[in-house]
């Protein structure tokens, strides 16, 4: 009897256990499925935004089929604008940071590709400029400078180039969407349409290009989308962030625009000319604009050192260029600029039609430019604004930076 | 292929783990045990396939070994083979992981120019040589059975401690295998294994990988010509003792997990070694199946401490600088297992000469003490571990004892600290693996001696089959798979 008690206990609590482990590994699976819901939800948002899209693989796309490349995850300008150069091999090539980006394609009659942002330090140009010569020649390059390059104590800001052209998804990549959510980069609504239904037309490669419209255009030009249209919020309206910045700005940042002048980065441009030079390609370089208050508060503050020791050494050294350092020299005006370090279309038409009648006394550089009639219809249609009234991507644009300007 | 990958953990695992057990229940034991030898080489061809092959050239030799030493026990010819099987083992490894290194030595004290091509170091080769050394002095005893070929493969190449161990003994492994219920699923030792698993992914890719982005650029710097402030060298040296520990304490307890979900129970490897309270105690407790074999094969045979004390620290010393050479073809090995073995003929003399307990005639104040001082002493031994080269290493020392020119960066109130002290809280209190999993013998049997009891509310903390533990061990789990995306990287210990 005792044995057969004993032996009941125990199916008892095999049954028991059993039971037991079963609900272990019911449990074990509820965060297993959560966290794969989570993942998925974000691996969806990915792809259906075309975030694995490289950037070769994107410039590939929109050589061939146009569109609009804005990755959230993997910005690399560097292989991306070599590959559009290489693949449109441009009689006109723009270099240079992200102030060289607004150069729209309209304002030239010949072919032409911005590599705006994949030059960010003096150093990059002169790895850029010999890759570029080594795949295509092109007629004309012009070389935007910031004029932080040239000072001395400043400590560079990009690290090695970011040449990568894969994509894998990370950690990071896939927490990215729940964050774009949080600080309204990109709305739940609006991703999970995405993954339901993908944007028709012309390929929008990357999250900013499908949720805001911004990107590279196939030409390189940069398209700022949502925040010039009101969508998303502006980082610098009446150009406060820039402003708050030039104000806290230490010697060695990026915003000092006095201090010592870098002989070395003066050396170093002058052998980017001289290369250019030497292969026959005419170069016109090119001192983007600042913003009217911060061009104030530069020259209120601590000078604008950097910005004139510049402008000397460029007149005196006979190489060709612009200084259009101040927007009302070229009749641009505060509406026309996207934030305070950075003019939109119309300023950079006004810049391309105030360098047309040089460029066009060059025989080899003839025909580059549109002709100065239609630069001067496109400003006249679109004066005030940023962006061109009917220009691919943008939406309406409204007083995104909240200076009154009529649009 | 590492553990602490999607390939790994979602295709790999689950393929072999039904196949195992659907090989066992419809074609039996052979078929099964057969499946998991070829399974264990795929994964170990995984990494480099030509190497499969050395693997396997070895395990047949060393097999053959073992039947000719079995054939011949009690005979001189058995001594002669089992020589000669040990000779075989050590010229292998010698030859892939030793022969750079001495040649460099003879040709700088004979001013000679010899060329040896640097060899990628074969994956695993120093655990399983020493599992298979410790294979061939065990099989001339006459307990020893003499094992089917299949069994003997798979003791060697059994996947989950093919690669970083644990070293495991053909008696605590191979009678396993002849288990009935073997190639039977058990739900029980799944979940059990699983949960082990579990831990072990989470101390890897959450804990210690996060302890590398601290490590690694402190012991970069003083690679270089630079120094580091005191504090940012204690940051990158703690760091380092830290990750190594959760590294390979990881790799252990998902090799235990695994064996688990085999039904294949596997010796403990650590029992928590920054509590131990003295060096000899720390060595109890850190890579504890290599200090066994140390101890067994090396040590005992020297003669160990029954040729009087100054004898016996000569053996010690030769015992710990063949361990650190074990671990790696470098001088700054070497220096670690000298200052090893040096800490305990210290210990040794202090032991029983009442210094402590003079010190301080309490015992927790005295424990705290004792375990500060050891914890102390093997940190900076660390530091010749992880250095790149000897100065590196005493870059690192001159920066810790504030000799260094370089300026703290990381110290202070900063991400790093709190991790370290995270992750430092859970290497000195929390319970480890064996602890966890008390009720279910998580590891084979071994001796605690310096063991304490947990304090009664993480006495609570013991694992069972339950929702409330699944539901934690599933978190657990999902956050070491997670975390696998952010930065995946090798166990630091395949390098040995």
């Amino acid at each position: 009897m005792d044995t057969i008690l004993t032996l009941l206990d125990e199916e008892k609590s095999a049954t028991r256990s059993a039971r037991s482990t079963r609900g272990f590994l019911l449990a074990f699976l509820v965060p297993c499925v959560v966290g794969a819901l989570l993942a998925g939800f974000s691996l969806a948002v990915l792809t259906s935004n075309n975030e694995q899209v490289g950037p070769v693989e994107a410039a590939r796309i929109q050589h061939e089929q146009g569109g609009l490349y804005g990755s959230a995850l993997y910005y690399r300008p560097y292989p991306y604008k070599l590959e559009l150069y290489r693949l449109n091999r441009p009689d006109v090539a723009v270099v240079g940071s992200s102030r060289a980006m607004p150069f729209l394609r309209d304002g030239f009659a010949a072919s032409e590709i911005s590599l705006g942002g994949a030059v960010n330090e003096i150093a990059e140009g002169e790895r850029l400029i010999p890759e570029m010569l080594a795949i295509h020649k092109p007629k004309l390059v012009i070389f935007t400078l910031d004029y932080w390059w040239f000072n001395e104590v400043r400590v560079a800001e990009a690290g090695e180039i970011s040449t990568g052209t894969e994509t894998s998804f990370t950690l990071k990549d896939l927490i990215a969407p729940y964050q774009w959510i949080i600080h309204g980069d990109a709305g739940f609504g609006a991703l999970v349409q995405t993954i339901l239904k993908r944007p028709e037309g012309e390929p929008r490669l990357g999250a900013w290009a499908t949720q805001n419209g911004s990107g590279f255009d196939a030409y390189g030009a940069e398209h700022y989308g949502a925040i010039l249209t009101g969508v998303r919020k502006h980082p610098d309206k009446v150009f406060k962030t820039t402003l708050k910045r030039l104000r806290n700005a230490k010697a060695d940042s990026k915003m000092a625009a006095s201090g010592a002048f870098s002989e070395a980065a003066w050396s170093s441009l002058l052998e980017i000319a001289a290369a250019l030079k030497g292969e026959g390609v005419e170069v016109r370089f090119v001192l983007p604009p600042v913003a009217g208050p911060v061009l104030k508060a530069m020259r209120e503050g601590k000078g604008t050192g950097l910005l004139d020791t510049l402008h000397e050494r460029l007149a005196g050294s006979g190489l060709g260029f612009y200084d259009f350092t101040d927007g009302p020299s070229f009749g641009s005006q505060d509406c026309e600029f996207v934030d305070g370090l950075h003019g939109g279309f119309v300023a950079y038409f006004r810049m391309l039609r105030t360098m047309a009648p040089d460029l066009e006394s060059v025989p080899s550089l003839r025909g580059l430019v549109r002709p100065v009639g239609e630069l001067d219809g496109l400003i006249a249609a679109n004066s005030g604004r940023a962006t061109l009234r009917d220009a691919a991507w943008s939406g309406s644009e409204v007083d995104f930076l909240g200076l009154g300007c009529q649009k | 292929m590492l553990f602490n990958s999607f390939a790994f953990i979602f295709a790999f695992l689950p393929v072999v783990l039904i196949a195992f057990f659907l090989a066992g229940r419809f074609a039996g034991r052979t078929a099964a045990i057969g499946f998991l030898i070829l399974a264990s080489m795929f994964f170990y061809a995984w990494w480099n396939a030509i190497y499969l092959l050395l693997l396997i050239c070895e395990v047949c030799i060393n097999f053959g070994f073992g039947r000719a030493i079995i054939a011949n026990r009690g005979a001189p010819a058995g001594r002669r083979i089992m020589i000669a099987g040990i000779v075989f083992n050590l010229l292998v490894l010698g030859f892939f992981k030793y022969a750079l290194f001495f040649t460099g030595i003879v040709n700088d004290l004979a001013a000679t120019h010899w060329t040896m091509i640097a060899l990628v170091l074969p994956l695993g080769i120093s655990f399983h040589t020493f599992q298979q050394i410790a294979y061939l002095i065990q099989v001339r005893d006459p307990k020893t059975p003499t094992y089917r070929f299949l069994d003997y493969v798979l003791f060697v190449t059994f996947f989950p401690q093919l690669i970083a161990g644990p070293i495991v003994h053909h008696n605590e492994v191979i009678p396993q295998l002849d288990k009935p219920d073997l190639t039977r699923w058990n739900t029980g030792n799944f979940a059990l294994g699983l949960s082990i698993f579990s831990i072990g992914l989470f101390k890897k890719t959450v804990i210690a990988d996060s302890l590398a982005q601290i490590a690694t650029p402190a012991f970069t710097v003083v690679a270089g010509t630079q120094t580091l402030g005191a504090g940012d060298a204690w940051l990158g040296a703690l760091a380092y003792s830290l990750q190594l520990y959760f590294d390979f304490s990881a790799y252990s307890d998902m090799a235990i997990g695994l064996a688990h979900m085999f039904n294949v129970t596997l010796p403990g490897n650590f029992d928590s070694p920054y509590k131990a309270v003295n060096i000899a105690d720390f060595w109890r407790r850190w890579h504890m199946t290599l200090s066994r074999f140390l101890r067994d094969f090396l040590y005992f045979p020297l003669g160990g401490n029954h040729k009087g004390p100054s004898r016996a620290m000569i053996n010690v010393m030769i015992t710990m600088l063949l361990g650190g050479l074990w671990h790696g073809a470098g001088w700054t090995f070497i220096i670690w297992g000298g200052l090893h073995g040096l800490y305990i003929c210290g210990h040794r003399l202090v032991r029983g000469s009442g210094l402590y307990e003079k010190l301080l005639p309490f015992a927790w104040p005295r424990r705290i003490l004792a375990q500060a001082v050891t914890l102390f002493l093997v940190v900076i031994a660390w530091v010749f571990f992880r250095a790149a080269d000897i100065h590196a290493a005493f870059r690192m020392l001159e920066s810790m004892f504030g000799m260094g020119a370089g300026a703290d960066v990381a110290f202070g109130i900063s991400k790093p600290l709190v991790v370290v002290i995270a992750t430092g809280a859970i290497a000195l209190l929390a319970p480890n693996v064996i602890d966890l999993f008390a009720r279910f013998q998580p590891v084979l049997a071994f001796d605690r001696p310096n063991a304490r009891r947990m304090p009664p509310l993480l006495g609570r903390l013991k694992w069972r089959a339950s929702p409330g533990w699944g539901l934690a061990t599933g978190t657990v789990a999902v956050a070491g798979v997670i975390a696998i995306l952010g930065w995946q990287s090798e166990f630091l210990y395949f390098q040995f």
